[in-house]
């Protein structure tokens, strides 16, 4: 009876091991999950991309073509942009009129790149010349801008 | 389209034509034209069809031996602006007994800073702040400047246009950029200061309040 007893003590006292060593690698195991998911939510929220539409009006002096301007339009706010506004930054006609030289351009990146965008067609008269983009007007729904084009 | 009470102080173009095409494109309405061009363009401005309030301005570069003799002849029908080129010309002028306009510029923001905001402040006859913004822009895209100076510059620009704001000091914005397709149109303006971070409020304050409160102390003043 009494090798009984020390054998049952002995099985509750390595269970009790047993359930603590397994509740410490389970705290810890979760931990490192719960600051993994930390890690990664902060990183979804920084780099979470917002999608704007700017129109544009653009004015061309006489020696100047509207649709040069238009084709080297991208290539000039990249310039403006930088390697790396590049890369944050994406930058897209979305539509263009003809009549009323107006156009509508999409910029998709985290929350500066739109700010960036806008000073950089601020500016790029300036410094290249040409054709003058002025920002009219900005929304986050194409279909806000599409009746201002014409 | 409806022209919205904007204001571009200063625009320094060489020909009237390139007035007419600014106007015809931008949706400005107080226009500040350098005073030799003014008279110059007299008659062509007169046949524009749009509302517009033209200004004859005039930018004078002051230092503390010049600045009593300036103020002293500074005439009413234009619109001066006082360019201090040492701090004691500035506090000077932050104390006279006159309503000024002082310019900030990549010259002057060594002087016209947070300290003389202070002054500008504490003075008892309204003061106002010209910003030329188009000169701090071709500083930016000027190859030889140094980013670190450029970040530095803008961060002080905006320090002191918000100080100024807070104080309630009549602060405005000159595109004084030269020819006519290199110009800054008070769309660019609002942007520009939009990405240096001033909220609507503080926009519309810079581009239409206080351009006609300065507008009506001219007046006033003449």
């Amino acid at each position: 009876m009494e090798y009984l007893s020390i054998i049952a003590i002995a099985l509750a006292v390595a269970s009790m091991l047993i359930a603590i060593y397994i509740t410490l690698s389970l705290k810890k195991s979760v931990g490192v999950l719960l600051d993994e998911l930390a890690v990664a939510l902060l990183i979804r929220k920084k780099s979470r991309r917002v999608k704007r539409y700017i129109l544009l009006k653009t004015v061309c002096s006489e020696d100047a073509d509207v649709k040069t301007f238009i084709r080297n339009f991208e290539q000039r706010i990249s310039k403006l942009l930088g390697d790396i506004g590049r890369i944050e930054c994406s930058l897209t006609i979305a539509s263009i009129s003809k009549t009323s030289n107006r156009m509508i351009v999409r910029v998709l990146g985290d929350y500066r790149c739109f700010k960036r965008v806008l000073m950089a067609l601020s500016i790029q008269h300036i410094l290249f010349g040409d054709c003058i983009a002025i920002p009219v007007r900005t929304s986050g729904l194409f279909s806000r801008l599409r009746k201002w084009i014409y | 389209m409806v022209r919205e009470p904007r204001a571009n102080m200063l625009v320094l173009f060489e020909s009237c034509k390139d007035v007419e095409k600014y106007i015809a494109e931008d949706s400005v309405s107080i226009l500040g034209l350098d005073e030799g061009f003014f008279e110059l363009c007299k008659d062509t401005l007169a046949q524009i069809e749009e509302e517009v309030v033209i200004i004859p301005r005039h930018v004078i570069t002051v230092d503390r031996r010049s600045l009593r003799l300036a103020i002293k002849h500074q005439r009413r029908f234009k619109l001066t602006t006082f360019k201090p080129c040492d701090t004691q010309s500035a506090r000077v002028l932050a104390k006279i007994r006159k309503s000024i306009v002082l310019l900030v510029s990549p010259d002057t923001i060594k002087y016209v800073d947070e300290a003389q905001i202070n002054f500008l402040k504490e003075s008892h006859i309204r003061k106002f702040l010209e910003v030329a913004l188009g000169e701090f822009i071709k500083l930016l895209l000027l190859p030889s400047t140094k980013p670190l100076n450029m970040s530095k510059v803008f961060d002080r620009l905006g320090d002191v246009i918000e100080r100024a704001l807070k104080f309630d000091i009549g602060v405005t914005v000159a595109g004084a950029v030269e020819n006519y397709p290199r110009c800054l149109f008070t769309n660019h303006i609002d942007v520009l200061l939009f990405s240096m971070g001033f909220s609507k409020r503080e926009r519309r304050m810079i581009l239409e309040v206080y351009p006609l409160e300065l507008l009506k102390t001219w007046l006033g003043e003449k």
